[in-house]
């Protein structure tokens, strides 16, 4: 199962990973390709791990 | 067909790989003992990761005397080269080969006096098979065994349909020797047919020594009423050329390009020592009773080479391997359409492992590659499956999917008792002991080592940035002559 949040970054537009501790916790996300901080909620596209990889 | 150097042979290829790869071509002057001694120069450049082709040019003959012959090694050993042989790229020349051998080409029947293989004839008291320059490869082996020989059949009704196979020839006396003819295969069946209807012994011609990708064209697996001829003409982008044998004239063609050939006659009933010897999967093989073949007469170039076969390296391994990687491709994307290549690598001996890499697009798809694979060839045993990323000629990089995406409860799958192979020591035997080739079965399988598909989210693979890793050479940061000592990775 994939651990961690993916997010698109609403500066740049890339994609990247956040940890689910930062959303819980309220954390701002940084990119870390522009540097830009931004709350999760505002990314572009929020991509959340599974529970459990049942099926490949 | 235009002159003879546009002829696609042994020597023609070797002048085109040492114009492109000189340093692929190695000559050995120094004289070598064909007691084990040729073996302990290519195992030793294979542990050094080296493979060129090696031609040793000082030996004595089997018969003690001088050879006249050059004995040249590990033909296929570099996959390059191989790609070389087929216009192909090192990523696809099993694809290739497929491709190529899929669109025959009729033989081109010439003259005997315009076939170089008719240069020097033998015939009668005059054949010697100890002349030729056979090595004893391992400390086990029971006798000289011929390894490059292509044992070439014609059906017995028409007489123009030609099966060819890699079988090898245990010399015996010299004007015979065994014949590796396993029970099941197409020089068999063709051999039962002629004493069973007619009680007389077989035609059969072997021969040794030709441009590589005619080699490997003659391990292409088609049906016996096809034309393997023609299929050799289909993987060297050309009409092989053929020409009357000494012994049966126009009824029975033997390749005009090949360094030498051997006619003989399988009679019925009699039968020898065969083995025991080395074979691919690197343990000895025991001695068996197989046919023997008369020798009625040899053939060769005035400057032949003998080619043989670098046992238990990558020779052997790409020369059996390479073939079949094409052959899994087809059937695998009979099943999963977005497959992108197959590799038999050499820890597998190319024949045991697989590695099918696919773009993955729904789930499932790693299991249906498994099973495609699973029936293409009874040497087949585990298959890894891999997506778009891996690296599949790099046992490392398969082996790091493995371990970060694949899970044994899950992603495995095993099928029992599929036939396998006697060349695998783990095959188990089935209780009927006279089924002596069919009846060895062994559990095979696969791992799924692909990660889930899209949409299905996955961590992310580290990685340089793409411009970076194009800007950035070696050279420019670490001295070339400092970089070439730095030792390889053990």
């Amino acid at each position: 199962m994939a651990s961690s949040m993916r997010v698109v970054c609403p500066g740049c537009d890339e994609e990247f990973l956040v940890s689910p501790q930062f959303e819980r916790l309220k954390i701002a996300a940084k990119c870390p390709f522009c540097e830009k901080e931004f709350p999760i909620e505002q990314s572009k596209k929020i991509v959340r791990p599974s529970p459990i990889l049942l099926v490949k | 067909m235009g002159t003879r150097t546009e002829v696609k042979d042994l020597r023609r290829f070797l002048a085109e790989a040492k114009r492109r790869f000189p340093e692929e071509i190695v000559r050995v002057k120094r004289e070598v003992d064909l007691r084990f001694e040729i073996s302990a120069v290519l195992v030793k450049l294979d542990r050094a990761h080296k493979f060129p082709v090696v031609i040793f040019d000082k030996l004595q003959a089997a018969s003690g005397k001088p050879s006249a012959f050059p004995l040249l090694s590990n033909l296929f050993a570099s996959r390059n080269l191989c790609a070389l042989a087929l216009d192909s790229s090192v990523a696809r020349v099993g694809l290739d080969y497929d491709l190529r051998t899929q669109s025959a080409k009729t033989p081109l029947v010439v003259a005997k006096e315009t076939a170089p293989v008719k240069q020097v004839v033998k015939k009668g008291k005059e054949v010697n098979l100890f002349d030729f320059p056979v090595p004893l490869p391992y400390h086990m082996e029971g006798g000289r065994t011929i390894l490059g020989s292509v044992v070439t059949t014609v059906d017995n009704q028409a007489g123009t349909t030609y099966n060819c196979a890699y079988q090898t020839l245990r010399v015996l006396e010299p004007r015979k020797a065994t014949v590796g003819l396993g029970e099941g295969t197409h020089n068999w069946e063709r051999y039962r047919e002629r004493v069973e209807n007619t009680g007389e012994g077989l035609p059969v011609v072997a021969w040794i020594g030709h441009h590589p990708a005619a080699c490997m064209g003659a391990l292409t697996r088609v049906p016996i009423d096809v034309d393997e001829y023609s299929v050799i003409g289909g993987a060297l982008g050309e009409p092989l050329r053929v020409t009357p044998s000494e012994t049966w004239g126009e009824k029975f063609l033997v390749p005009a390009d090949a360094e030498i050939v051997i006619e003989g006659i399988i009679p019925p009933k009699e039968r020898g020592r065969h083995g025991l010897r080395a074979d691919y999967a690197r343990y000895y093989s025991p001695e068996t009773l197989r046919p023997v073949i008369n020798v009625q007469a040899i053939t060769y170039r005035r400057d032949a080479v003998y080619h043989d076969i670098h046992l238990g390296g990558r020779d052997q391994d790409h020369l059996g391997g390479i073939p079949l990687e094409g052959s899994i491709y087809r059937a695998v994307k009979q099943a999963v359409p977005t497959v992108k290549n197959v590799h038999l690598p050499s820890s597998g001996c190319s024949r045991f492992h697989a590695y099918v890499q696919i773009k993955k697009t729904s789930a499932g798809q790693g299991r249906e590659a498994i099973v495609a694979a699973l029936s293409v060839d009874r040497r087949l045993k585990h298959i890894v499956v891999v997506d778009e990323d891996i690296n599949i000629f790099d046992d490392a990089e398969v082996l790091w999917a493995v371990a970060t995406r694949s899970r044994w409860d899950r992603d495995l799958v095993v099928v029992p008792n599929m036939i396998s192979t006697t060349r695998d020591p783990t095959a188990y035997a089935s209780s009927s002991p006279e089924l002596a080739y069919h009846s060895y079965t062994v559990a095979k399988g696969g791992i799924d080592a692909t990660m889930p598909a899209p949409p299905e989210p996955f961590e992310i693979r580290i990685k340089v940035p793409d411009d970076v890793m194009r800007k950035v050479e070696l050279k420019d940061y670490i001295r070339s002559d400092t970089l070439a000592k730095i030792p390889l990775d053990a």
